[in-house]
């Protein structure tokens, strides 16, 4: 309550100052709105109006080819969708993949802003290499992957043979489809972030290890009761930010399987793709889009939930 | 400064929103003619000086301008601007489709009838499998430009190495086959390779390349373009006549027998492979592939080391003499949103110079474009230097003119043919399904998918 307080005089203090200072009122109103507009016109424009022309479009059957021809059809829509065993499907996939992909990419992460947080010579090249992924495009690495993965002529197939490993259909099996791009995204993803969470360990106080050093605390224990506290909003950062980007999964699984074998790796951001432009059923993937978005929100509005409690816990 | 940034601001708004703003490119004195075709590929280069010997003769007339956007993938690029030209009603006078994608565009009304505007005779100088392609309810909408072709081929080296009753069963290039031979070729192949040292085999992974990678990579058309005919030539088809019924008719038990043969490609030890290397053709890695008549340029240009030899596409049966190799490409098409009878005179015109005989001679000297029309077809010179390309062209000019098919018309083509290719053709290899109970229940399954899209197109 009085962090409410004192962050509201502040803002009622910082108004004063602009109702009082006349020198300043048009020419900064002038000029906040001229900063505002472009920014204000290109979101209307490209995040606004699709969201509103998404909602009415979800209970059209509108045709790409027949783009006058736009019917309302109420739910049917929304029917087809409970019945559409691609989608049911898709969405399944996506949820797999946030349930893995979010927990390794954030524990690859950590463990590497471990390893590179060390005072050791050479400390500086392993940071670039393991932050290197992040700086590709995801369609040249899942192109990259895919070509290593190949399973008669790819390099780590060759490496298992010659360990005496048999030849794995890593992105032909729909038993192993799935788990080959959730390790490929972690692997690709975890470098961005080891790089916050190593601005995380650099900001905790030494003197913290150094008194646990004293009382005798084991490395294990300095981690679990020092390390991640200290760096618990930045996790949890990480958390809603990976898990918000994992459900917007689609360049790897189009790349790498087209949603194959089996719909085994489509996603639900791919299937309203090739709904939408593909198959110019624009009404369908625009009531696909609708019930996505309001999923999104939920599952946002969940995790903030989450962050703020544990903030005041 | 804070004046020059609002400014700068004010302005890049500006310049944004002009751009969002489409340009009006219609007009009486010109005739906008758009393209899939890449601006600095030889298809794109063709038609640029195609349309400059038109403007050139044509001086007191129409000019034609030409955009070509480029075709990104499978149809993307060029497929989206053409969207977003129909929905904003911004439509070229002509523009290019490929065949099969013709009947959703006159179902949707886009596009305007051909008959009537034509020079006499004009039509008919199409050979059938392109008039049959252009073809929606009896009236023609599309003049192809390019036909295309579909053969075997297989590497010259590794067969010569094969014992002499294996390298019997290759057929010569003037000589029918079956599926059935086919695949006993690939497989006494598949043996002969896993057994030997000769050097030919060194980088042997599979015996027949299928490039079904391409539909994993979202080329679709290409699996129900290679494998179609198999159901031709089985008295089967993926649609119905009327281009809409689908259960019945892909799921027929004549589907099943067709399918249960190509499937016998991956029966164990496979022949073939849904995931096969890069250019496995190309590089040794397979002893025979399906290919489409792109690869005679490409190999030889590219890999000039590739011995490469064609025969023809098999028959399922022996005895089928109808048409059953698969054909067609991309075509002309107008905007029917014209009505001015005179301006689609012109359009026609211009449309009938850029495929007339003339035209079809010089997109196969320029780019290897088969040509579509039937006095046009002995431009395909099979008398050159280069022997490899003498044998390919000769098999598949005899494929254009006697047993090229074009595909099925339908209004939901597009997704027809992606949950053809995706759901049975790519799953049947992935699975490895070989057996008729696990084909019958992919094909059951598709039907089922493919009639409850098209039920919109039933009302």
């Amino acid at each position: 309550m009085k962090k409410f307080i004192k962050r509201f005089v502040k803002v009622r203090n910082t108004t004063e100052h602009f109702r009082h200072s006349e020198h300043y009122k048009t020419r900064d109103i002038v000029s906040a709105y001229g900063f505002l507009t472009p920014a204000l016109i290109l979101a209307i424009l490209f995040i606004v109006l699709p969201i509103i022309l998404a909602f009415t479009y979800g209970f059209t059957d509108y045709y790409l080819l027949k783009p006058n021809d736009k019917e309302f059809i109420g739910l049917e829509n929304f029917k087809r969708m409970i019945t559409d065993e691609v989608l049911i499907q898709s969405f399944k996939n996506t949820i797999k993949f946030v349930v893995f992909v979010v927990p390794l990419q954030l524990s690859m992460a950590l463990g590497l802003a471990l390893i590179v947080n060390k005072k050791v010579r050479g400390v500086g090249f392993f940071r670039t290499a393991y932050f290197s992924p992040a700086v590709l495009s995801l369609v040249v690495i899942s192109i990259l992957w895919t070509v290593m993965l190949n399973p008669t002529s790819g390099l780590i197939n060759e490496l298992l043979e010659n360990v005496g490993i048999s030849k794995q259909p890593f992105l032909s099996s729909a038993s192993q489809a799935m788990y080959t791009i959730i390790a490929i995204s972690a692997w690709s993803g975890c470098g961005y972030q080891m790089m916050i969470f190593l601005a995380g360990l650099k900001n905790i106080d030494g003197s913290l290890y150094e008194a646990a050093d004293i009382d005798g605390a084991n490395a294990f224990q300095k981690f679990l009761f020092i390390t991640i506290p200290s760096i618990k909003p930045i996790l949890m950062f990480l958390v809603i930010t990976t898990t918000i980007q994992a459900f917007k999964l689609i360049v790897q699984p189009m790349v790498m399987t087209g949603g194959g074998p089996d719909y085994s790796t489509i996603t639900i951001l791919q299937y309203i793709y090739e709904y939408g432009f593909r198959h110019r059923n624009i009404g369908y993937a625009s009531a696909i889009t609708l019930v996505f978005t309001i999923f999104l929100v939920v599952i946002s509005i969940i995790i903030k939930k989450l962050f703020i409690e544990e903030k005041a816990a | 400064m804070k004046k020059l940034i609002l400014f700068v601001s004010i302005l890049f708004l500006v310049f944004s929103l002009a751009a969002c703003s489409s340009d009006k490119t219609s007009s009486s004195d010109k005739i906008v003619v758009w393209t899939q075709a890449a601006a600095d590929h030889p298809e794109g280069k063709m038609f640029a000086d195609r349309v400059k010997s038109y403007n050139e003769a044509h001086p007191d007339g129409p000019k034609i301008e030409i955009q070509n956007i480029t075709r990104a993938g499978a149809g993307s690029g060029y497929i989206d601007k053409l969207n977003a030209a129909i929905t904003a009603n911004d439509m070229p006078d002509i523009f290019t489709l490929d065949g099969p994608d013709i009947g959703a565009y006159v179902d949707s009304g886009l596009l305007g009838e051909l008959d009537g505007y034509m020079s006499d005779g004009f039509k008919d100088g199409f050979t059938q499998a392109i008039i049959d392609q252009g073809t929606v309810d009896e009236k023609f909408y599309g003049m192809g430009y390019s036909d295309s072709g579909v053969a075997i081929m297989y590497n010259e080296d590794m067969i010569n190495a094969l014992p002499e009753d294996v390298k019997a069963l290759v057929p010569s290039l003037d000589q029918d086959w079956t599926w059935d031979q086919f695949i006993e070729l690939s497989r006494k192949v598949d043996e002969f390779a896993k057994t030997t040292d000769d050097p030919a085999f060194a980088n042997y992974e599979v015996a027949v390349s299928l490039l079904l990678t391409d539909i994993t990579a979202g080329a679709y058309e290409l699996g129900t373009y290679y494998f179609t005919p198999l159901l031709w030539g089985n008295d089967a088809n993926i649609v119905g006549k009327d281009g809409v019924t689908v259960d019945g008719v892909l799921n027929s038990d004549k589907s099943v027998e067709a399918l249960t043969k190509y499937a016998q490609l991956f029966a164990e030890p496979a022949l073939a492979s849904a995931t096969e290397s890069e250019k496995t053709f190309h590089t040794g890695k397979s002893a025979l592939s399906v290919s489409g008549f792109w690869y005679v340029n490409e190999l030889i240009n590219n890999y000039p080391d590739l011995k490469f030899k064609t025969v023809r596409y098999p028959k399922m049966s022996e005895n089928l003499n109808g048409l059953y190799t698969p054909s067609g490409s991309w075509a002309f098409v107008r905007n029917g949103q014209e009505e001015d009878e005179e301006r689609i005179k012109q359009i026609v015109e211009v449309m009938e110079w850029l495929t007339n005989d003339e035209a079809s001679k010089e997109y196969f000297a320029k780019n290897g474009s088969i040509p579509t029309r039937i006095n046009s077809v002995d431009a395909i010179d099979t008398n050159t230097d280069n022997p490899y390309h003498n044998d390919a062209w000769s098999v598949l000019k005899y494929q254009v003119e006697n047993t090229n098919k074009s595909r099925p018309v339908s209004p939901g083509y597009p997704y027809l043919s992606e949950t053809f290719a995706k759901d049975v053709i790519l799953k049947i290899a992935q699975n490895k399904a070989t057996d008729e109970a696990t084909i019958k229940k992919y094909l059951d399954d598709a039907a089922k998918k493919i009639e409850l899209e098209f039920a919109k197109y039933k009302k």
